[in-house]
């Protein structure tokens, strides 16, 4: 019995584990070979990727106000070919909405204005080839571009509730004498249609707008945007700058897009079986350095001298000398961010304007021989009557006699600016010229900046290298060339005793809600280079300039402005020579001489010859007051004691009016 | 000694783990870590041979001790124990302590422990006491505490053998039918509310309606079945199967489906009904040489892994709902190969010492003298068997 049994479950047992397993056999022949599931399947269910878009950040002034700034836009589309026979109604209903007369709607929606036969070859029955004319058919019909979001949600929730009210009673009655059968299928129908209308009639297409309330302000400090464009050069859907502060902090003020991967089946959205749920992250702010108002001074100003000066371009620099922020930084001509046209003039002059800087490098080459102690304050120098044949020094205001060093400066002897800088071992020349920041980059985060050139003495013999006027010619700010922003950093150098910044352009980058997520702080790129009394020397040489020398235009009432004119011939583009035609107009200075607040760089590229306007004193001197005036003001910068001792009536060029002293040279 | 049973049996199994190993190469190509998976995995099977190994050595009745059985009875316990409190938390379950599955260990012990038990208390089987009360009180541990791993597919496996087991071993079937329904009744109520439970019910019964959700796993593994067709795209070339999540332990069978066809599944099937036969003709054997144990040993470790197959088959074509059970010897998984060759091995061992015994039984009847050949008492050296020694 026991015997009996065990082995009865156990055969029984086998067998069916053996039928189950045969059992499987036949399913996986089942399901492998005669009705295999097919993938076509899927096509009910889809994965969809929906990228929603960060928007782009700020870039805002120190003050806070914004110079560019995203907004997202609306443009409206419509499908003719979805609302095909009931475009007209269609029309009349949301005409209203979109504040568009309905006649034009109606147009703009009807299908038959928008099929254009193309013709298009094919091959006929006979196997000849034919020409058919195929209908296309614009299926994205732009009805209205730049609607607000506030409007589109507005418009939207309307077209939702459209015809909602006199639906149910119109059907009823359009429907009264069908069967019932057939009257439910066309109710069902007819309310499908009127889904369809609602959801799909129109449909928005959302546009990041960058936009730029101070339009041309700053515009070569902000830059612009352009549509990012993929591999394949079609265009993304992201803003991409493309110059100034756009392009060069394109990494912080880019939103980075979310994506929604979601599955989609004909009822909607399988929400809850959402496989990723990036949220879209915003981009961040740029705080600058400008502050608008002084930059709109200095437009204002250099909007004044443009008119008066018809030149190629003026360049204006307000520096903070205490710690190297750029205030304003103007080129002109320039361009509106958004409405790039064939005058836009994008090149940042400040940075890009390689030039031989003329008289204003005299600054720079006084400083390094009253430092190097090869010449004191109180020392004179004969002019050589403006004509010093050695070296081919010439001054085209010729002057006899001895003059002081301040004088000879005040005036721009170039004779006495060569003399002393010969004194100069060449090295020590060159060192001062680097040291105080020329033939390199600023630094400045405006993208590719020109670097300028010094010449050192080592590249004598080579072509454009050193030779033997060279450093005579540096005295005077011929032979070296420097950018705009290089020379406004030195002359902030000057100003403020003797620390070399580099130019901060950027405060701080905040994120969503004015959280700081990085403070930029002010870099000294040397300090101490000057010894105190070689700076307490400059700014008595530069004061002199405005009061008594070739400056005088660039005097403001209550601050005592110190700074250099300089005249400086050009080499047009394209020639060899020297121009007696064309000229680099500019003034270098800074205010109040006592406690220098504000450094400002004007260079005006050729300006008109007329009545000698094009002598730096004339050309950018009075821009220089005007800005000075200006944004001293607004800074309440308080007034100079003795800034009424200027010489208003000076026309810019006047001759000397000390008397020549004649005193014993006491250095040789 | 060497039988046809033996033999059969141990060449399905190189012929599973062949493909197991191909198919788990395959399968793990493109994942993360996919040379550590698969050493390991090679690893294992290599531990599991030398496991066989003993265990084919080893006399099987040598385990038939209360010492024996008890030790494995409480280690398993304890590493069940262990694996719920120590254990690292893998997809929702504590299946795993140390790197190893107890509930793979389970099922040796359980096995081990029922064939001691029905083979010691087989004259009282009949009563309720003996045959169900008693057993059910022995494994309900082991199993509630697989259960509340929880791993509800290795339970019900685990279960329904112990059953299967008792009515082999003699115990009335309406004691196991009412024993059942009970347990049932309790699981079932306990299942019916469980939220993953429900999800794998959702999936089995609506599968469209959760095609990429709750019966993803399934219908991709069907769509890979699908694609291989007859013959299947060949080794190395499926693609469907890559994206099968978790295609190298439980839905093993899609890919061999994808890139051998039908031809390779049916292999498979092939292998398991093979061991299964061998399996309960070793049993039969082992039965009627009077080793009751042997032979509720070899039922056992027959009917375990034919219907662990079976489960596995079953989820991957959507018979049965998901459950998370292992194709034996095929699917990735180290505890699962190295407990089910060990179990091979036990089989093998019944084999070989039934073998030996009606040899030298008969050897004794034929010659009245103990057979130099067959019967010494150390270990017997390999000879080949000229005839049917059952049915000389």
């Amino acid at each position: 019995m026991k015997q009996t049994s065990s082995s009865f479950w156990l055969r029984t047992f086998t067998w069916l584990t053996a039928a189950c397993l045969g059992g499987a056999a036949g399913r996986l022949a089942w399901v492998q070979v005669v009705q295999p599931l097919q993938p076509v399947e899927r096509a009910d269910i889809t994965d969809r990727v929906i990228v929603r878009h960060g928007r782009r950040g700020m870039i805002r002034d120190g003050q806070g106000t914004p110079l560019a700034l995203s907004e997202t836009i609306y443009n409206l589309k419509a499908d003719p070919q979805i609302l095909s026979n009931d475009a007209p109604r269609f029309a009349d209903a949301i005409a209203p909405w979109l504040g568009l007369p309905a006649v034009e709607l109606r147009t703009l929606l009807d299908l038959s204005n928008h099929i254009r036969w193309v013709p298009r070859l094919m091959t006929n029955a006979a196997g000849r080839l034919e020409t058919h004319r195929v209908a296309w058919t614009n299926r994205s019909v732009l009805v209205k571009s730049g609607v607000l979001p506030q409007d589109w949600e507005l418009i939207r929730s309307n077209l939702h509730e459209l015809w909602r009210g006199e639906q149910t009673n119109e059907i009823r009655r359009l429907t009264s004498d069908l069967p019932r059968r057939k009257r439910t299928q066309a109710i069902r129908s007819y309310r499908e249609r009127m889904n369809q209308l609602r959801v799909l009639g129109l449909t928005a297409e959302s546009v990041e707008l960058r936009s730029y309330p101070h339009e041309s302000l700053a515009a070569h400090v902000v830059g612009y945007v352009t549509n990012a464009l993929d591999a394949r050069q079609h265009p993304l859907h992201q803003l991409r700058g493309v110059m100034g502060i756009e392009r060069q902090f394109n990494e912080q003020l880019r939103g980075r897009d979310g994506q929604l991967l979601t599955h989609v089946t004909r009822a909607g959205e399988l929400a809850a079986e959402r496989e990723l749920d990036l949220k879209a992250l915003d981009g961040m702010d740029v705080v600058l350095t400008l502050d608008l108002r002084i930059q709109s001074i200095a437009e204002q100003a250099v909007a004044t001298g443009f008119a008066r000066l018809s030149p190629k371009s003026i360049t204006a620099i307000v520096v903070r000398p205490q710690n190297g922020e750029i205030l304003g930084l103007v080129c002109r001509p320039g361009f509106v961010p958004g409405r790039m046209g064939a005058d836009s003039q994008t090149v940042n002059y400040a940075t890009r304007m390689q030039i031989e800087p003329g008289s204003t490098f005299k600054i720079f080459t006084y400083a390094a021989v009253l430092n190097e102690g090869l010449a004191l304050h109180d020392n004179t120098e004969d002019t050589e009557n403006g004509h010093w044949a050695r070296y081919k020094v010439n001054d085209d205001h010729r002057k006899p006699g001895r003059f002081s060093l301040e004088d000879s400066f005040a005036h721009s002897f170039n004779t006495v600016a060569a003399k002393l800088t010969m004194r100069l071992p060449e090295d020590v020349l060159v060192r001062y010229m680097t040291n105080f920041g020329f033939g390199t980059p600023s630094g400045i985060p405006l993208g590719y900046e020109d670097r300028g050139r010094v010449k050192f003495p080592a590249t004598r013999g080579q072509r454009n290298g050193w030779d033997g006027f060279t450093q005579s010619r540096m005295a005077y700010g011929y032979s070296i060339t420097a950018t705009p922003i290089q020379m406004a950093m030195a002359v902030a150098m000057i100003a403020n005793g003797g620390t070399l910044y580099e130019p901060q352009l950027v405060k701080r980058i905040e994120g969503p809600g004015g959280t700081v997520l990085r403070e930029f702080y002010s870099r000294k790129r040397a300090s101490d280079l000057l010894k105190p009394e070689t700076i307490q020397t400059m700014h008595r040489f530069m004061r002199r300039v405005v009061t008594h020398g070739t400056g005088g235009k660039a005097a403001v009432e209550d601050w005592a402005v110190a700074g250099k004119t300089g005249t400086a011939k050009k080499i047009p583009p394209g020639e060899t020579a020297y121009s007696n035609r064309k000229f680099y107009g500019s003034f270098f200075g800074f205010l109040p001489v006592e406690d220098p607040q504000l450094a400002i760089c004007v260079i005006v590229d050729e300006p008109i010859l007329a009545d000698k306007a094009y002598y730096g004193g004339a050309a950018a001197g009075p821009i220089f007051a005007d800005i000075a005036r200006g944004a001293a003001a607004y800074l309440a910068i308080r007034p100079s004691p003795k800034a009424d001792t200027v010489n208003f009536s000076g026309t810019g060029n006047v001759p000397p009016t000390g008397k020549p002293i004649v005193a014993v040279r006491l250095h040789p | 000694m060497i039988s046809k049973s033996s033999i059969g049996l141990f060449l399905s199994l190189l012929g599973l783990i062949v493909v197991s190993i191909w198919s788990l190469y395959s399968a793990l190509l493109l994942e993360k870590h996919a040379e550590v998976l698969f050493s390991k995995q090679l690893v294992a099977i290599g531990i599991g041979f030398v496991g066989l190994a003993i265990a084919l050595v080893i006399d099987h009745r040598r385990w038939n001790r209360p010492v024996w059985v008890g030790l494995v009875w409480f280690a398993t316990l304890t590493l069940l124990v262990l694996a719920l409190v120590k254990g690292r938390e893998i997809n929702g379950a504590r299946r795993w302590v140390y790197g190893f599955q107890p509930s793979e260990l389970a099922k040796l012990a359980l096995i081990l422990g029922m064939s001691w038990y029905c083979a010691r208390f087989q004259h009282r089987l009949r009563s309720f006491r003996f045959g169900v009360l008693v057993p059910g009180l022995l494994t309900l541990p082991l199993l509630g505490l697989i259960f509340v791993e929880p791993d509800r597919g290795t339970t019900l496996l685990l279960a329904g053998m112990v059953g299967l087991l008792l009515l082999v071993a003699g115990a009335r079937w309406q004691h196991v039918a009412a024993a059942a329904l009970l347990a049932g009744a309790v699981v079932g109520t306990r299942l019916a509310f469980d939220p993953l439970v429900q999800t794998r019910w959702d999936a089995y019964r609506r599968p469209s309606e959760h095609k990429s959700t709750k019966a993803y796993q399934n219908r991709l593994a069907m769509l890979a079945l699908g694609e291989g067709g007859l013959l299947g795209k060949g080794p190395g070339a499926g693609t469907q199967m890559r994206t099968v999540p978790e295609q190298h332990t439980d839905f093993i069978l899609s890919v061999i489906g994808e890139e051998l066809g039908l031809v390779g599944t049916w292999f498979v099937v092939g292998a398991f009904a093979t061991i299964l036969f061998c399996g309960t003709a070793i049993a039969r054997r082992a039965g009627d040489s009077g080793d009751t144990f042997g032979m509720l040993l070899a039922t056992g470790v027959t009917l375990l892994i034919t219907l662990q197959a079976w489960l596995n088959i079953a989820v991957v074509t959507m018979i049965l709902p998901n459950k998370g059970i292992a194709l034996p010897f095929v699917s990735r998984g180290g505890s699962n190969v190295v407990v089910m060759l060990i179990l091979i091995g036990w089989l093998l061992s019944i084999d070989r010492h039934t073998l030996r015994a009606m040899l030298a039984t008969r050897s004794r009847q034929n010659s009245g003298k103990p057979n130099p050949f067959v019967d010494r008492e150390g270990d017997l050296a390999f000879g080949r068997v000229v005839g049917n020694p059952f049915n000389p």
